[in-house]
């Protein structure tokens, strides 16, 4: 190869690298909007720096699976700002489940990625693994409106799949609140052995699908937790109910109150929080079927 | 955890839909079984400055707003300080606590709770016009609200890093005028940067009553805090210790576990620190740290877990004696290499130099040999951190720690 050649070559990695590298710095392309000035944020945060920008709250984001932060402003004149902050997490649960931490029980929900809801100067949306915070110091209606067009455009640019994790699909719909659902990635109901679980409120319980890796490692943690609650000889942690696949369970667990349990394969669903023990019940069994109907 | 430990903990009973699982003789005897098992160790309390806020070592913060029953196990087992903050989960925690905390006798607990200055730039780390004194208070308001309480006992000006912030003109009335009104009993800064700073302007203002600040093993200047801290206590100035964890993980794969008791411990050993704030999920967690209340002594094994594990056992040596080729000099290897952990460690260089003088090791043992005859069985790179270390010998006492 001459001079040339080798020149050629290496011309060809260099740019090749330098849009590796553009591409990786800018994984979350914001869009414009009309009449607006758009800044990306020169830095992108890791979990390494994330308490730099939201302190304190950074421990929750790092449970669940946090991984890069991308943040940006829109200014106008007459508007000191729009600023948005992109959450990657892990997982669209982690994305999700980090979403429905902050967001509250009752407000004003929006078709907008996997869900999103509006408040005075805030607009929050899941949508696959981004977690999407936006806020800004103008409560017009112009302002209003132009956040729900950059949320629309920045979900749209994620090209992520626009919907609740797939697991929600099995909860019952009769009695259930609407917008309710949590993930929690981790120690559910306080307990190690407990790992991610799904959760759905009910006018009388709180529902739950724990996701095991199969069978055998849903039976190993139940067996932990009868043995913590000193379950009676006969259902001791060697011996689980054998009518736990086919009815529930009910234990007195003495942070949680009464907890019901069915095992249904490698997940176990579940009732905590319960007001109203035959409709827990019910809808466990609901819950069962769902399952039963999938396999 | 013992296992016996964490039944008694649980004191637990059984019921069910499932008469199978109803077992009223059991619960009587775990009923009658639980006055018993009283604590006999009188838990260690350390006062918060000049607030006269008697505190057990260890406290809580609220991590998630899921956990209502966490909290009601906490305040059970003692934990008296909660704290939470107006921007956790966009306030749910706080909103949380307020329903735990409903009809709750008020003086059984402590509240703190952490108001961030509402024009910030993060990235530039100033403080914009947008900072006044009203818009402080009416995020206060909010947090009282969501809290149900008419008043808190610690308000923090949340993440400040510079003496600026400390001082800023609009945040120290804000804070003047909570305290005044009754919104709150004491107030502080919260800080994870620049912490000896914050800790001096907060001297500096005579108007904080306590810093919470991160603190951990890992921090890489240990005594500057330290002495921070103690410029703080003698200015009256109480000290929280948070983010004692360090993570919770040595590595991001989250296979090595930090051993907490241990990382508690390691920031008690400051006296000037009151109390620490470990973010908790689970029962086990809890009673584990709770036991840090009865006994803050750290132990040499203790000690060691928060270096040694540092890299699963990789980064230093655990002293197996186990060189799986001895070196050429006979060099007592494992004794260089705590004094390699003692300098890199724990930033003790002193320690490391005691170690080394103790075998009356030369700056460079290893400068007349080719090739290095000793092996480690876990690969330490004992040539390189043999030369590494030994160059303390060389070193006046007075520049080392």
């Amino acid at each position: 190869m001459n001079k040339y050649g080798v020149l050629a070559v290496l011309v060809f990695f260099t740019v090749l690298w330098n849009s590796a590298f553009t591409q990786n710095v800018t994984d979350v392309q914001f869009p414009q909007a009309d009449g607006f000035k758009l800044t990306p944020g020169e830095k992108v945060y890791t979990s390494d720096n994330l308490f730099e920008i939201i302190d304190g709250a950074a421990d929750l984001f790092l449970t669940y699976g946090f991984e890069k932060l991308y943040t940006a402003e829109y200014s106008a004149p007459g508007i000191r700002y729009i600023r948005i902050e992109t959450y990657r997490h892990s997982s669209p649960a982690n994305a999700f489940g980090m979403y429905a931490q902050e967001r509250p029980e009752q407000t004003r929900f929006l078709p907008i990625g996997g869900q999103g809801y509006m408040e005075e100067g805030v607009l929050n949306f899941y949508c696959g693994r981004y977690y999407v915070r936006m806020s800004t110091n103008d409560t017009g209606e112009n302002v209003r409106n132009a956040l729900q067009s950059i949320a629309q455009s920045v979900a749209g640019a994620l090209h992520q799949e626009k919907m609740l994790p797939a697991l929600f699909g099995f909860f019952p719909q009769e009695g259930k609140k609407q917008n309710s659902e949590m993930y929690v990635n981790q120690d559910f109901l306080g307990y190690n052995f407990f790992p991610a679980a799904y959760s759905v409120q009910y006018v009388g319980e709180k529902l739950f699908i724990i996701d095991f890796s199969g069978e055998e490692a849903a039976r190993l943690a139940l067996k932990k937790y009868f043995g913590l609650l000193q379950m009676p000889a006969q259902n001791s942690p060697e011996n689980i109910p054998e009518n736990i696949t086919e009815n529930p369970v009910a234990v007195n667990d003495p942070h949680q109150g009464s907890v019901m349990f069915r095992l249904c394969g490698a997940r176990l669903a579940g009732a905590a929080d319960i007001r109203d023990a035959e409709a827990a019940k019910r809808n466990l069994d609901a819950l069962a079927r769902a399952f039963q109907g999938a396999h | 955890m013992n296992e016996l430990d964490r039944r008694s903990f649980l004191k637990t009973s059984v019921l069910g839909t499932s008469a199978a699982l109803a077992a009223p003789s059991l619960l009587a005897r775990f009923q009658s079984a639980a006055p018993e098992e009283k604590n006999t160790k009188p838990v260690i309390r350390r006062t918060l400055g000049k607030t006269g806020i008697s505190l057990p070592v260890v406290s809580m913060g609220v991590m998630r707003a899921d956990s209502p029953a966490l909290v009601r196990a906490a305040l059970k087992s003692g934990i008296v300080l909660f704290d939470t903050a107006h921007g956790y989960q966009k306030g749910r925690n706080e909103e949380m606590l307020g329903d735990v905390f409903t009809g709750v006798q008020r003086s059984s607990y402590v509240i703190a709770t952490k108001v961030p200055p509402e024009d910030i730039d993060w990235q530039t780390n100033t403080i914009g016009p947008g900072t006044t004194k009203d818009a402080f208070l009416k995020r206060l308001d909010e947090s009282l609200l969501r809290l149900k309480l008419d008043s808190v006992d610690i308000l923090y000006v949340h993440g400040v890093s510079a003496r600026e912030h400390v001082l800023h003109p609009a945040l120290i009335a804000a804070v003047t005028e909570a305290k005044k009104s009754g919104r709150t009993k004491f107030v502080g800064v919260s800080t994870h940067k620049n912490m000896e700073t914050v800790i001096d302007a907060a001297v500096e203002s005579g108007v904080y009553d306590v810093v919470l600040a991160a603190i951990n093993f890992q921090y890489n200047a240990p005594e500057n805090f330290r002495k921070a801290t103690a410029r703080a206590a003698a200015a009256g100035i109480g000290i929280v210790a948070m983010k004692t964890m360090a993570g919770g993980y040595f590595d991001k794969e989250k296979k090595k576990q930090v051993n907490c008791k241990a990382a508690l411990k390691w920031v008690l050993q400051d006296p000037n620190i009151t109390t620490c704030i470990p973010g908790m999920t689970t029962f086990d967690q809890l009673q584990e740290n709770v036991g840090v209340n009865e006994d803050i002594k750290l132990t040499g094994e203790e000690k060691d877990s928060l270096t040694m594990r540092e890299s699963g056992g990789g980064m230093y040596c655990d002293g197996c004696s186990r060189c799986s080729s001895p070196c050429a000099k006979h060099l007592a290897v494992p004794e260089i290499m705590r004094a390699y952990m003692y300098a890199y460690g724990y930033g003790a260089t002193l320690q490391a130099k005691e170690v080394l003088a103790e075998r009356r090791y030369s700056a460079d043992p290893c400068r007349d040999c080719l090739i290095c005859t000793a092996e480690c069985i876990k690969g330490l790179p004992i040539r390189e951190r043999v030369t590494d270390v030994s160059r303390l010998a060389g070193v006046p006492d007075e520049f080392l720690a």
